[in-house]
Parts: structure tokens; sequence; C-alpha cells
């Protein structure tokens, strides 16, 4: 009896050392104090940008319990790219308190987005603390006005940048190889391309008369060449305007050759997208010849979201990725205006102070110029056509450009050496500046945010014979036209600009 | 009793000790090699369709073969020698294997596991005026066995089998009611050859799906009516209707 307990007790004994194999150590809690650091910088609060050659500082502040003899520092970049590999290494460029780094054109990028760590390390225990700046490696056309200029011989192309630092002769020193001249347009696409063509990012275009190339926004360098740009280049090369258009996350690439309208049409599915041949008229033919400006709706539900006009038959265009439309006789007021058959002029379209509506400046057939105003979408049944409106502001029709406020109802242009204010709802203007007697206004821009949120800014270019000017005039919160800021010098015709951001 | 308790004690401490064993790899045995069509996925530039509607109709006289891809996958090692490959024809097939079309290189080339095989058709006469079927099935040979297979579904074939057609005459693609009439309208032989000739595309059997790329064809198609209406008046068809796009 006493065998088969013991040898029980034995069977059990085996089963328990066996079965304590699977318990659970309770392990040990017990753990150090450390003495824990806070990492601020408040001198930083959004995005680092810095160009190639250029000195980076950084200072941030450490809270610690203690001194900072026993801490090490290191300073690491990380490409912080979508295109970026998941395995790539960092590069360690200090391992100093503080950052006060050239930044290494063979480290950083142009172009590109970094993630810079700043690790701060207890030598006695060995905890690390982090802390992240974003960094934006650029170059020194990162924002501010670009214009484009004919030089006689050569186009080119000159900025003024947000501190107001004039830089000139851009496209002629980055571009010895392919020089333009004679140019129409410059345009900077107003969000970002995703063609699958070329590096995601906003589109620039220098179109010339019988040229056009895109450029890189970040070198000022030529990209592609014109018949690149189209899945079938046409055979006759005769650009007049190239730019995107349509509201927010509806772009579509606008191309004007020989008058026709070539769509570029982008969107998240894969594939190059590129222009492609001309689009019909609404009858199927292609007899149309568009003016080289367009307007676009403002939201992606917009019922319309690019406008364009027909020159040759007084007539504006809903356009489409596939094709040209007519505007439905339902979703127009006739009484105020038939947009297929206008009967007048375009001079030129333009925002205007309310954003879902858009003025198009146009001079009747009896010389006289006229305001229509029309929405780019409906509730309902309402119409799109608001109002059509004659004009008492004087030589508008002969301005060389006009620039409409998006801040009140007011159209700035400039004549014979007056820069007028024209003010829509009274019917009335006023003279607001005279420029001296050689200098005639080529073209004129109206920035909302110029000033910052405060206040808007006027920007007129004019054109003396042999020299370029431009005059930055502020713009006070009636609209008036208020004090000249500041004048720059030294560029050849400005014959367009847009703002580079 | 005493050797039985003590069986029991061995039996119970065997049964744990013999969840600590490592077992072997469950490996395909490399006696049994077989071979099948690798359909579902696209890897590496293998893997192929099930169906191919090959049509010369369209091409200038003076193209006379065209080829299609076969792509083999094998089961088991690869061996270090070639391997060749056997196919056969179904009962049902109009087509013939050495006249119609032949298959180069069918080997499992050494040290592979997969192949694409060129296909070779010819522009036979006999085309002008038929649509030819092969149906091929990969046969058991000194090398392989028939593979890896499945039931075919509504829109695939088993791994097994491989069909296409052959033609010179002009005919109405399967899938132009539904990917291409919303965008060219109603089907003529005679529309069909001047798509071919405005658009560059002749591939009508595989439809486009990509915006950019219909937004093209139609493009390219209404300057080419256009140009055509221009120089020569309406295009009629062979049904004496005009040529028109939506």
């Amino acid at each position: 009896m006493t065998k088969i307990m013991n040898y029980n007790l034995f069977i059990a004994s085996v089963l328990c050392l066996i079965m304590s194999g699977c318990y659970k150590d309770k392990g040990n809690y017990v753990y150090e104090d450390v003495n824990p650091i806070t990492i601020k910088d408040e001198a930083v609060t959004e995005k680092l940008f810095a160009q190639p050659g250029s000195s980076l500082q950084l200072n941030p502040a450490l809270e610690l319990n203690g001194n900072e003899d026993d801490l090490s520092f290191q300073w690491f970049a990380y490409l912080n790219s979508s295109a970026a590999s998941y395995s790539q290494d960092s590069t360690l460029i200090a391992t100093s308190r503080r950052l006060d780094y050239i930044v290494d054109p063979s480290v950083f990028t142009v172009g590109e987005d970094y993630k810079l760590t700043y690790k701060v390390t207890q030598k006695k225990t060995g905890v690390s603390y982090f802390y992240f700046y974003q960094l934006s490696v650029s170059d020194k056309y990162t924002v501010g006005w670009i214009f484009l200029e004919d030089k006689a011989t050569k186009a080119d192309l000159s900025m003024i940048s947000r501190s107001g630092e004039v830089i000139h002769n851009i496209y002629t020193e980055t571009n010895p190889d392919y020089p333009l001249k004679n140019p129409t347009s410059f345009t900077i696409s107003h969000e970002s391309v995703s063609d699958q063509v070329g590096r995601d990012g906003k589109r620039f275009y220098i179109t010339t008369e019988d040229d056009a190339i895109e450029l890189d926004g970040l070198t000022m360098t030529k990209r592609f060449d014109y018949n690149y740009l189209f899945f079938v280049p046409p055979s006759l090369k005769k650009p007049s305007y190239i730019g995107w258009a349509g509201g927010t996350g509806n772009l579509a690439g606008i191309l004007i050759n020989d008058g026709k309208l070539h769509v570029n049409m982008v969107g998240g599915f894969p594939g190059a997208k590129k222009f492609g041949a001309p689009l019909s008229s609404p009858q199927g033919d292609y007899d149309y010849d568009l003016a080289s400006q367009t307007i676009s709706g403002t939201e992606y539900t917009d019922l319309y979201q690019i406008f364009m006009f027909d020159k040759k038959h007084r007539r504006f265009f809903d356009v489409k990725p596939n094709a040209l439309r007519r505007f439905d006789d339902a979703v127009q007021d006739l009484d105020i205006i038939d947009l297929n058959n206008v009967r007048m002029d375009l001079i030129k379209m333009d925002s205007s102070h309310n954003n879902v509506i858009r003025n198009a400046v146009m001079k009747g057939l009896d010389n006289e110029t006229y305001l229509l105003t029309f929405k780019t979408t409906r509730k309902g049944e309402e119409t799109i056509t608001e109002s059509k409106q004659k004009l008492n502001a004087p030589y508008l029709s002969d301005a060389l450009d006009l620039t409409c406020s998006t801040l009140a109802p007011h159209i700035y242009y400039a004549h014979d050496g007056k820069l007028y204010r024209y003010e829509i709802t009274s019917d009335n203007y006023t003279v607001g500046y005279t420029f001296p007697a050689t200098e005639v206004t080529t073209k004129i821009k109206f920035q909302k945010h110029g000033y910052g949120n405060a206040q808007a800014r006027l920007i007129a270019c004019t054109w003396n014979g042999s020299e370029g000017k431009v005059y930055y005039f502020k713009v006070n919160p009636n609209g008036s036209i208020g004090e000249l800021d500041k004048t720059f010098t030294g560029f050849g015709k400005i014959v367009d600009l847009a703002f580079k951001y | 009793m005493k050797i039985k308790n003590i069986l029991y004690t061995l039996f119970v401490v065997a049964c744990f000790a013999n969840s600590c064993g490592k077992e072997e790899r469950l490996m395909y045995k490399d006696n049994d090699p077989r071979i099948y069509f690798p359909k579902n996925i696209v890897t590496n530039g293998i893997g192929s369709i099930d169906s191919v509607n090959l049509s010369f109709a369209l091409d200038p006289e003076e193209v006379q073969t065209d080829t299609i891809s076969l792509a083999f996958r094998i089961m088991g090692a690869a061996k270090a020698y070639d391997r060749p490959i056997k196919l056969e024809l179904t009962e049902a097939s109009t087509a013939k294997m050495g006249y119609h079309f032949i298959a180069k290189d069918l080997y499992m080339p050494a040290n592979a596991y997969d192949v694409e095989v060129p296909i070779i058709i010819f522009r036979r006469h006999g085309l002008k005026d038929s649509v030819l079927r092969a149906e091929l099935r990969i046969a058991e040979s000194e090398h392989f066995k028939p593979g890896y297979d499945e039931p075919n579904t509504s829109s695939r074939l088993n791994r097994l089998s491989y069909n296409f057609t052959i033609t010179d005459m002009l005919t109405k693609p399967a899938i132009w009611d539904a990917r291409w009439a919303s965008l060219f309208g109603a089907y003529s032989n005679t529309k069909l050859v001047y798509l071919t000739q405005w658009t560059g595309y002749r591939n009508w059997n595989t439809a486009v799906n990509f915006p950019q790329d219909r937004n093209l064809l139609i493009q390219q198609a209404r300057l080419g009516l256009y140009e055509y209406e221009q120089a020569n008046g309406p295009l009629i068809d062979e049904n004496d209707n005009r040529v028109i796009l939506p």
C-alpha cells in the first residue's frame, strides 16, 4: 500500500515538474527611476525651409533634473518622401547640443522633405529622448511673384520674393541651351498635379507664339518639350495657353493649340496622363477659336468646372474632360444673357468678390463695355446667369489688362498712364494713381492676401519702351487704391505673371 | 500492477515529451513533377489569361503571323536539363497545330520553375471566311503530368486548359456592347475599320478602362471622322447607315 502511495506521489511529482514549465514567471518589477528629459523648441512652430549651402541653426530647450554633462546629442536626417525606401538609413549630420549646420547638398536634395531628428541620450542609463522637425529643402525660387518677360530677342523670367528680393534672368541663366522668344503666357497650377509623367507637384508652363515648355518648378529648368505633353502631338505647333483649371480636386489640364482645346484629365487612376486630341465643338466640328483664358468652378461638386470662350462664334463653353458642351437653356435666364450666343467679345474672365460668382468683362458690338456675372453651380431650378451690366468705366475696353477684386465689387485697370478703380455697385470710377507719362501698363493683378490676411495688394506692370517696372500698391479695406508701397525696376516687357507658393 | 504503473508513467511522460519534437518539413515529392497554366495573377511577367480572340482582319496584308504567349509553371523541383511539355488539342478544336499555329520552344528550361512559350499564329487563306478554334490541354508526358487543377469558373478555364480563336474575318468584338458602345455607339464593320485607322488601337477584344485612355480614343475618333467627312462627305457603313459617334 505504501509502495503504491509512493509511486502515485512520484507520478504526481513528475507531472508537477512538467507542468511547472508552463508556469509564468512573476518577473522582476523593481525599476530604477530615471531622470526624464523634456525637449521643446518654441522658436519653431512649423515646417523648416532651407536651401543647400545655407546655415541651419536650431536650439531646442531641454528640461531635466540636473545638468547636461551626462548627455550626448545626435542630429539625424531622414528622407521623408512617399517614394523613400522604408529601410533607408538615416544620416548623422551633427553631434552637438545645438545645431549649427551648413545644409550639405550631398545629403539634402532640393525639392525633398526630411524629418530631422534630435536625439538626446543619458550616458548613464542609455535612455534616449527624441524631438522631430519637418524640414523642406528648397531653392531660392520658393515663394513670390514670377514675371514672364519679352526681352525682344528672348523670353525670360524674373521673380520678386516674399521678402522683396528681386531675381532677374532666371530662365536664361538656368536654360541657356533652350532659349525662347515671343512669350505669351506663364501659368502655375493652383494644385499639385499627379499625372505619372513628371514628379507630383505644381505644373509650370511657358508658352510662346510657336513653342511651349513645362518647367520644373523647383529648379526652373525645362522639364518637357511641347510635343512631350501630348499622347499624340498635333501636326501644327501653335500654342496660346497651357494651364490647369477646375474646382478643388477636379483638376484638368487645359491646352489651346491653334485655337482648339486639348484636355489632360488626371485623377487617382493609374497610368500616364497627357494631353489628348483636340475636342470637338458641341456641333461635332472644330469650327471654333478659343480665347487664351479660362475660369474655374470652386468646389468638387460644382456643376460647371471650367468655362472657356469661343472668340469666333462669341459663345461660352462648358468644358468637360472629353467634350465641349453648350449650356442648357434651362440653366440660363435668357433675358439676361445666352451663354451659347453672347454677341459680345470677351475682354477678360476673372473671379469676383463672391466665390461662387464669376465675372466676364465683355465688349459689346456697340463698343460699350459690359460685365456678365454667372455662377458655377446651381441649386434646384435656379439659373446660373446672374446679371449683365453696362459699365461706366472709361477706356476699360482699351486697357491692356484688368483685374477684378476678390474682396469687394471692384475692377482695376490702367489706361493712358492712369490707374483706375471701377466700382460695380455704384457704377462709378476713380483714378487712384498716375504713372509716368512714358509708361504703359501691360499687366495688372489683384492679390487678396498681398500683405497677409489683413490687406490686399495691387500689382501693376509697366513698360516704357526699354524697361519694365513692377508697382506694388496697397489696397484699402474699402477697395480704394492706397499708397504706392514699392517699385521694382530692371524688368523686360512683362507679358504675364503668376504667384508661386 | 507495478509494471502497469511504470508503463502508464512512461506513456504519460512520452506524451509530454513528444510535444517537444521537431516536425519534418512538408515537402512536395520530387518524383511527381507536374505542370499547369498559372492564371489567377501575373507575377514577374508570368501568368496568362484564359482566351484570346485573335483577328488579322485589321492588319495590313504584309502581316502574316502573330504571336501569343503561353505561361507554364511547374510543381516540384527544377531540373538541370530542359524538359519538353506536351500539349493536345481537344476534338472540338478546328485549328490545326503545325498548320494554323506552332508552339515554339515548348519546353521547361533547365533550372526554371516557369516559362513563357510563344505560340506563332499563321494567317492562312482559309481564315478569310471562318473562325477557327484551338482548345489546348496539358497532356501527360515523360516529364510532366497535368498539374494543379481546379474547376472552370464563369470567367476562367481551369489551369490545364487554354483556348484561342483565330480568324481573318472582321467580326464584332465580343465586348463591344459592354465596353465600347458607350464610347463609339452602334457597331458596324466599317466603323471598326476606321476606328482602328483613326485611333491606332486594334485590340478591340480588350477593354480600355482608364478615363484618360478612353478620352484619347474618342477624341481621336471624332477628329478622324470629322476630317474624313470634310474630305469625302458622310461615311456610310456596310448597312447603308451613316457612321456617327455619340
